[in-house]
């Protein structure tokens, strides 16, 4: 199977006045095309940091990110950019809508950024939102749906472009039980159905159940990780980049 | 896409909208009606003074052209050597008074028969020439404006006259009184202001003027078919100045405004950005949204603006009829310009800072 996010040794400090904080000690990890991965651990210990940089949201202070083949490290905010709007698809736990649009738009907006909206990506979307099952909420606005309606926009807006990795930053964070039950599940449907790449961050040990892997860190470190194919070592330049 | 987020965005916020966009408005009728005001008046001056009828005006050395006003230097002897110069049909001597205590007023001395001999006479409405000293002949626009009839009192330059005739406008001043009158005010008997002067032939208005130049080679010889048009475009450095104060002030209201509305804006949409950031939208995105929006509120601040100047513009004449604004097509498009202008430096800090959040940052803005 193809690795679609890779790090090697990858380290990241923030600087808080006079004070370094390293938030990343060297972490290794490798994901492959259709893996849904939990990525698990304390308030503090990295794994947000780590989303942001498997997101291309920031640069590492040191060590490599290959995103879909493409080494993140030396890019400038444009080439990130870019990173993001074709490869990355992004959830968060309050869900970040645009509140001024409707459902509807604020999925259309992904797209527009994207620049793609051809015939096979509408059928695509509409089979997304009948999957999540929010086809009759697109003229409303985010204030008229309730928390785990408006996850699910924001996993359809996520995943509008096909990108090639869903990252999810405590998705079910802001749902009550019921609701982070079902987004769960249709994280696991869009992982089952598309082979959609997934990683979620989480500190919550309940969301594990759903995912095939377990990534667990501590203090900046991955301290277990339950890769099934933990021999796989194919390289990181082997294919070339590819969207779902 | 990009229209329903800016509409949304103006729509979400909509005090600040409607002040950014009243603001720039204020800017465009500012600009327009100051420069109306200013304009309107030497082009109307100009215009009655064209109206007089007369083919050259002939005044002392170095006299202004605006309102023609100066102190009643000439020797009204004068008259005689200019009528002698060949082509010379009639010649009016007029002795200008200005009255400032209510307004800009200029008040025309004149000799009634020579002066109907230069302009034709007037056009009465009621009335007639004045008979007595204390009488005054008024045009239909001051009578309007000061809500005076055919002997009612009016006090002009601390004397009181009875009005004797209301006649139509545009013929020079709005006020006439005898010669004779103004001398005694003024103190200067035997003198005027300047000549009007009527032609056998007006097409030889420029040869007659080269002959008056070697008569009186230092006076001022202005002919006076389009005149108004050469009060508009002499520059006049006093006003040119007060024109430029006034624009760029305007400039400056609309700049700070739309700066102050675009600056709070990013500020509150700061995680809107960084939502826009994570889905893969540019600086450049970012800042074309930001310029976008601020583009929709300057046009329709133009808009307004231009429209609330012509209400004005109306609403000035109807209150003061002697005042008029002209709002020109010219003046409209630099007005505009000045507005758009204002809104691209104004918003131009705010996009770009905007588009230097960094994603995680302004994700976490709360």
């Amino acid at each position: 199977m193809k690795n679609l996010l890779e790090t090697i040794d990858l380290r990241k400090t923030y600087k808080i006045g006079k004070i370094e904080v390293e938030a990343l000690q060297g972490v290794n990890l490798r994901i492959r095309e259709g893996e849904l991965v939990a990525i698990m651990g304390p308030s503090g210990c990295g794994k947000s940091t780590l989303m942001h940089l498997l997101g291309a949201m920031t640069r590492p202070t040191a060590g490599k990110v290959l995103i879909d083949g493409d080494d993140i490290a030396g890019m400038n905010d444009g080439q990130l950019t870019e990173v993001r709007r074709n490869k990355i698809g992004f959830v968060f736990q309050k869900f970040n809508l645009l509140p001024t649009l409707t459902a509807g738009d604020n999925i259309a907006v992904a797209r527009h950024i994207h620049g793609r909206g051809g015939p096979e990506h509408d059928q695509h979307l509409e089979e997304i939102l009948q999957m999540l099952m929010i086809q009759d909420k697109m003229g409303r606005r985010p204030s008229e749906l309730s928390g785990g309606e408006q996850q699910r926009v924001a996993i359809a807006r996520s995943v509008a472009n096909r990108p090639a990795i869903l990252l999810a930053d405590e998705p079910t964070g802001s749902l009550d039980t019921k609701n982070s039950e079902i987004v769960l599940n249709m994280f696991r449907e869009l992982n089952r159905r598309f082979r959609q790449t997934i990683i979620l961050v989480t500190h919550n040990p309940e969301l594990v159940i759903y995912t095939d892997r377990l990534i667990e860190m501590r203090d900046g470190v991955i301290v277990s990780d339950n890769d099934p194919f933990p021999e796989d070592t194919e390289s990181e330049l082997a294919q070339p980049a590819r969207s779902v | 896409m990009n229209k329903k987020m800016i509409i949304a965005g103006l729509a979400a916020r909509p005090v600040r909208t409607t002040v950014s966009i009243l603001a720039v408005a204020l800017e465009v009728t500012l600009i327009l009606v100051v420069v109306g005001l200013t304009s309107g008046i030497s082009y109307e001056t100009g215009k009655r003074t064209e109206g007089v009828g007369a083919d050259i005006m002939f005044q002392p050395p170095n006299s202004s052209l605006i309102l023609a006003i100066n102190n009643s230097t000439m020797p009204i002897a004068l008259e005689n050597k200019i009528k002698e110069v060949e082509g010379v049909k009639a010649v009016a001597p007029v002795q200008t008074l200005v009255n400032s205590s209510s307004g800009l007023e200029i008040i025309y001395g004149i000799d009634p028969q020579k002066f109907d001999a230069v302009t034709g006479g007037f056009i009465w409405h009621k009335g007639g020439y004045f008979k007595a000293t204390d009488e005054i002949v008024v045009d239909d626009v001051y009578a309007l404006a000061k809500k005076v009839a055919v002997g009612d009192q009016v006090e002009v330059l601390n004397h009181k006259f009875k009005v004797s005739g209301i006649i139509e406008h545009g013929k020079g001043a709005r006020l006439f009184i005898s010669q004779q009158t103004a001398q005694e005010m003024t103190g200067m008997v035997n003198r005027a202001s300047m000549f009007y002067v009527k032609l056998n032939d007006p097409d030889q208005v420029n040869t007659v003027i080269g002959r008056m130049e070697k008569v009186f080679p230092t006076y001022g010889l202005r002919p006076l078919r389009e005149y108004a048009k050469l009060m508009m475009s002499t520059s006049m450095p006093a006003l040119d100045a007060f024109i430029e104060t006034v624009v760029f002030v305007a400039v400056c209201i609309g700049v700070l405004v739309i700066f102050l509305s675009m600056y709070t804006t990013i500020t509150e949409r700061t995680r809107e950005i960084g939502i826009l950031r994570s889905l893969g939208g540019s600086k450049r995105f970012i800042i074309g949204l930001i310029f976008q929006e601020s583009a929709v509120v300057c046009l329709i601040g133009i808009v307004i603006g231009v429209g609330s100047s012509f209400l004005l513009a109306r609403l000035v004449q109807f209150i003061f009829p002697t005042l008029i604004v002209m709002i020109t097509p010219d003046w409209i498009l630099k007005a505009s310009f000045f507005a758009l202008v204002s809104g691209v430096i104004g918003s131009l800090y705010p996009s770009m800072k905007a588009a230097a959040q960094d994603p995680v940052e302004a994700l976490a803005y709360e």
